[in-house]
């Protein structure tokens, strides 16, 4: 085999995005291994080893690598933010359940409309459950890309059927730090282990389910209580996303950036509920109480666990 | 990627058709995926730089395990092998069993 591999022009450029230092460090060894890795290869195939080495050297530049710690924050929050993001959609879709059980009563007779209504609700519902599917069988690459079809269909949404007007600001911020945080994250570190895909599955169904339920029944059946359950949402949802930050807080060696992401994670819902559903004040207030409440408690365990642990032994 | 560096220290190259054969053509490491869990290993201290060589005019690093890493392997290992071994003894048991058996 010809030891000898010249860079490719592209492959040139693509070292030239890695950091000055670490582009010293590796620039060369990571330069020779590309170019052998790519030899041959062509299309989507050498698309992909591009994307992924111009990702690499990217998250290094903008120190949101596995090894920094904003990575680390990031990795925490990217399957908080996901698994806040199903339970929103299982909340907000189930409000059109009626209009959904409405369309399917008129297949036969208007079919167009109907078509038009499943396909909008099932563009809406469908990319989030499989993101959902996918993180809890650890496939995060999979459930990543999910995501962002689903945010991508919210924006479509939001932009043709309701237009651009000031409530929907807060939408759009959330949908924004949302992909940010889900895109941004380090794939090789978040958690696909078996810890961290109940964490997704618990918290979105957690999250979601029972105030998707509430929201259903109100949408069909007890529609003197629709004003309660928005003022419920931030309550439940920060305090399931509180359960879990406290959990991880008073783990015995807890790791402080994961729970920083915990926290991070929810803050893309904290954006959604500010101006569209619910006074200000109310979704600032559950979020500074429930994650500051779960923050501060866990605080107090970890001095608490540190007195109890430096406390000197009774003499025999 | 630990396996593939666990009998010889290699290259980046070498590690990918490495982790390409132990996959069975499953797993094609990607340049920029190789070194993202390149650099995780080598800041836990798993893995190291091994050597470095001029070849074919360029710079190639050599990387390989540390004690630790070779632990963790061996402990990991052992931990897989048990799993194997009890789903053997499993099947082994139900294929014993008469169909239609509960327990």
């Amino acid at each position: 085999m010809n030891e000898q591999h010249t860079v490719p022009q592209a492959g040139r450029r693509l070292i030239g995005l890695y950091p000055a230092r670490y582009r010293e460090l590796y620039g060369e060894d990571i330069a020779a291994t590309f170019a052998e890795a790519t030899e041959g290869l062509t299309g989507r195939a050498l698309l992909r080893e591009r994307l992924d080495l111009a990702s690499h050297a990217l998250r290094l530049r903008l120190r949101i690598a596995s090894t920094d710690p904003a990575g680390r924050i990031l990795a925490g929050a990217a399957p908080i933010a996901l698994a806040l993001g199903v339970g929103e959609s299982l909340y907000d879709q189930a409000w059109y359940v009626e209009d959904v059980i409405r369309a399917v009563s008129r297949v036969a007779t208007r079919p167009a409309l109907a078509a038009g209504t499943l396909g909008a609700y099932a563009a809406l519902v469908v990319p989030w459950i499989v993101a959902l599917l996918c993180a809890a069988a650890g496939r995060w690459k999979p459930a990543r890309r999910a995501a962002v079809l689903g945010l991508l269909a919210e924006t479509a949404f939001w932009e043709l059927i309701l237009g651009h007007t000031w409530q929907m600001y807060g939408e759009f911020a959330r949908i924004a730090l949302l992909a940010a945080l889900v895109l941004l994250a380090p794939a090789d570190l978040v958690d696909t282990g078996r810890r961290g895909r109940w964490e997704v599955t618990g918290l979105a169904i957690g999250a979601g389910l029972p105030l998707a339920a509430l929201a259903a029944s109100d949408a069909t059946v007890l529609g003197v209580f629709w004003q309660s359950v928005p003022a419920l949402l931030p309550i439940w949802a920060f305090a399931v996303a509180a359960a879990l930050l406290l959990a991880h807080l008073s783990a015995r060696r807890p790791d402080l950036f994961r729970a920083a992401g915990i926290a991070l994670g929810t803050v893309p819902w904290l954006l959604e509920q500010l101006p569209r559903r619910v006074p200000t004040v109310w979704a600032a207030t559950a979020f500074v109480v429930l994650i500051g409440g779960a923050v501060a408690l866990g605080g107090i365990i970890r001095l608490l666990r540190r007195a109890i642990d430096t406390e000197p032994a009774e003499p025999a | 990627m630990l396996t593939a560096l666990a009998d010889a220290p290699r290259h980046g190259y070498a590690i990918i058709q490495e982790v390409l054969a132990i996959s069975e053509g499953r797993t094609r490491l990607r340049t920029g995926t190789l070194y993202t869990a390149l650099d995780r290993l080598l800041q836990q201290g798993l893995v190291r730089v091994d050597g470095e060589e001029v070849v074919g005019g360029r710079l190639r690093r050599t990387f390989a395990l540390t004690e630790q890493g070779k632990d963790l392997l061996t402990e990991e290992t052992r931990r897989l092998r048990l799993a194997v071994l009890e789903a053997e003894r499993r099947l082994g048991g139900a294929r014993l069993r008469p169909s239609g058996a509960s327990a």
